[in-house]
């Protein structure tokens, strides 16, 4: 008998008495301008990076959208497409468009292509190309 | 003489007062002061309708890098030889969730006997854009994450690159060969100003014809045969090329609605508003997002 005494005893606590000060939740604070609420989790390390990816989507705040930049690029460098210039580059992109000596020109995401300096930057900083080392090691 | 009907009929209203507390019966109108027609979903917009009943949705997606056979072709068969095999290179199908997403606001008593609207206009404006914001979000999400992207050739800020970049898009589409037409660009506010102020396309534009003259009329409607969806909640660095109803489906459980909850021991009614599905991209080949188009 205790046990189903102590079961019904928990909701009796819940109750507020006539004039008790009652608990709010956090969004309910937050309404009524009280105290910030509080912050949200922190994302686990060990969460399924599948679980992760669908919760970002659907959530519509992923903190990094998977772009298709993102993955990963064999890099063949035996063919080298000339895009006017001497700074090689990887296409990161499913394609890579610039205007060569006035030319529509294309490459394909994986192709290496020659471009020049300042083709090669604005590339690199819209996620459309990674710059790839000269024979001799060094980047430009 | 007086005729007595059952049931009785739809009530009627005197006046056109409109008081909270009438307002607070009727959820369909609130409902409609939330989402008014003229303000739609981006997710509605692009998208074709879909329904679940179960929450989840079982589709498959279009493949665009490998729509031919990597092994295997047809070929000229003499009579009796064997048929040249090609790979199907089957892919599983996929699923998605349908999502509630909503919010809510409280309408406390004193707003009702006082007739004071303000808690509904400013609660109703909030909600509006919240949901509307998040819809966006959640749609330009699945485009960042699964349709092809290409850079711009140049900043559109300079003549000409941002007709190259729509055209050779189109192009691209039209070139993998699986009859997608794209017919619509989601472009920023700020990108529609800078287009807008390109002083090639007052040039190009009739001058003479003021409902085509983009002083006397600021839309780009119609340029390059496309249909321009301004968003305040898109990128400005980035455009997106798509044909509606094609690219993605807009998997709705539980079309928008409004409850209005009492909560008499708080003194107050809550007023919640949501919308059950998911964006669902199928057809990413039929998209393009050209990435780069301010710098």
């Amino acid at each position: 008998m205790a046990p189903r005494n102590a079961a019904k005893a928990t909701p009796e606590t819940e109750r507020a008495e006539t004039g008790a000060e009652i608990q709010t939740s956090a969004i309910e604070q937050d309404v009524a301008g009280g105290t910030p609420p509080a912050p949200l989790p922190e994302p686990d390390a060990q969460v399924d990076p599948r679980e992760s990816a669908l919760a970002a989507l659907v959530m519509g705040h992923a903190p990094q959208p998977v772009v298709t930049a993102d993955t990963v690029v064999e890099v063949d460098e035996s063919n080298v497409i000339d895009f006017g210039g001497r700074s090689k580059g990887v296409v990161l992109f499913s394609r890579y468009n610039q205007l060569v000596d006035g030319g529509f020109k294309q490459a394909r995401k994986g192709d290496v292509i020659s471009t020049d300096a300042e083709n090669l930057k604005r590339g690199v900083k819209i996620g459309a190309l990674r710059k790839l080392a000269d024979a001799d090691g060094t980047v430009e | 003489m007086t005729t007595l009907a059952y049931p009785a009929g739809a009530p009627s209203t005197s006046g056109e007062t409109l008081t909270v507390n009438r307002a607070l019966k009727s959820p369909t109108f609130l409902a409609k002061r939330i989402v008014q027609p003229n303000t739609q979903f981006l997710s509605e917009l692009l998208f074709r309708p879909g329904t679940t009943e179960s929450g989840a949705v079982i589709y498959s997606e279009g493949s665009i890098d490998n729509i031919y056979p990597s092994r295997g072709d047809v070929q000229q068969i003499e009579p009796g030889a064997a048929y040249p095999m090609v790979d199907v290179d089957e892919t599983g199908d996929k699923v998605a969730l349908s999502t509630k997403h909503g919010a809510g606001y409280y309408v406390y008593e004193e707003a009702e006997k006082r007739n004071n609207f303000d808690p509904i206009a400013k609660g109703n404006m909030k909600v509006r854009n919240a949901l509307l914001r998040q819809d966006a979000a959640r749609c330009l999400a699945a485009f960042d994450a699964k349709v092809p992207t290409v850079n711009a050739t140049g900043a559109w800020t300079a003549p000409k690159f941002w007709k190259q970049d729509l055209m050779r898009g189109k192009a691209q589409i039209k070139g993998l060969q699986l009859g997608f037409a794209p017919d619509s660009v989601i472009i920023s506010p700020n990108t529609e100003t800078e287009l807008l102020l390109l002083d090639e396309l007052q040039n190009l534009l009739p001058r003479e014809d003021a409902s085509r003259n983009p002083l006397y009329n600021a839309t780009l409607t119609g340029l390059l045969s496309l249909n321009w969806i301004v968003n305040e909640f898109a990128s400005d660095d980035d455009a997106i090329l798509l044909q509606t109803k094609v690219t993605g489906v807009n998997i709705t459980e539980n079309p928008f609605r409004v409850k209005v909850v009492p909560e008499e021991t708080r003194g107050r009614k809550v007023v919640l508003a949501d919308r059950w599905g998911v964006p669902v991209i199928d057809e990413p080949g039929s998209a393009l997002v050209i990435k780069g188009i301010m710098g």
